[in-house]
């Protein structure tokens, strides 16, 4: 039920973009993008969630292992545009403590 | 895949495999085309608080195959939901607050028990039974 799309920004830095249901039939696939797009070099990452219909626990679990991966590779990763039970997922498990969602994938690493 | 029993009980059942959890987020999808009067917020509770008791369920039981059994009480005054499936006891459940931060894992009956008003777990003998219940708002038309 999920895709994924990738845009590459820089060359250290890309937009993946999964659609659909982020759940324990699809956070494997989006650890494997993400290793995958470690181990390119783009080592920042911004995982637009604006496509994301719905996120649970193991959705959660995948994000805050794709943040491992980038770190450990000497980069980052941050999220974008999530939806409302999204947004709220995030909030309730306090991992938006760590992933601050930012409102735009284009421009989350502007800093 | 949808059985309707009665005005307001919703049933199905996800065999895993070759089902998974997407299957339960279908059921859920078929209920809310026959009860708009179920609310967004609703919704989004019944849906997160589901995907995560069958995930469970199939995630504990990885060496068989997993019939789980869903009901979907969507009355008056509240919604019940409850998963069944052939198990064995569950000696000791996890905590009920979130695991650190960083942790990959462990979120998910913390999880739902902040969007209802009670998360229950009892084992017949043979089965483990989850049962969430929410309470709906007063004065709701709640016409299916």
């Amino acid at each position: 039920m999920t895709d994924f799309s990738i845009v590459e920004l820089r060359d250290d830095l890309a937009i993946i973009r999964p659609a659909g249901r982020l759940n324990m039939v699809t956070a494997p696939a989006l650890r494997e993008v993400v290793a995958q797009a470690v181990q390119s070099g783009k080592s920042h990452l911004v995982v637009d969630l604006a496509e994301v219909e719905f996120m649970d626990s193991s959705g959660l679990g995948a994000l805050i292992g794709a943040l491992k991966t980038t770190r450990d590779a000497g980069g980052d990763l941050r999220i974008a545009s999530p939806g409302e039970q999204v947004r709220m997922v995030l909030k309730l498990s306090n991992v938006d403590r760590i992933l601050k969602p930012y409102d735009d994938a284009e421009t989350a690493f502007g800093d | 895949m949808l059985k309707r029993l009665s005005v307001t009980e919703y049933n199905a059942v996800i065999r895993s495999p070759p089902d998974t959890v997407d299957d339960a987020h279908d059921f859920l999808e078929s209920v809310w085309a026959e009860r708009r009067d179920v609310s967004a917020e609703e919704r989004m509770v019944l849906e997160t608080a589901l995907s995560e008791l069958v995930t469970n369920a199939i995630q504990n039981n990885p060496a068989r195959r997993v019939q789980c059994e869903v009901m979907l009480h969507i009355g008056d005054d509240d919604l019940v939901l409850e998963t069944t499936y052939i198990g064995e006891k569950i000696a000791e459940l996890p905590p009920a607050v979130m695991p650190e931060d960083t942790a990959e894992h462990g979120r998910g009956l913390a999880l739902i028990r902040m969007i209802v008003d009670s998360l229950t777990y009892r084992h017949d003998g043979s089965r483990n039974i989850w049962r969430v219940q929410r309470s709906r708002p007063a004065g709701t038309d709640h016409q299916g």
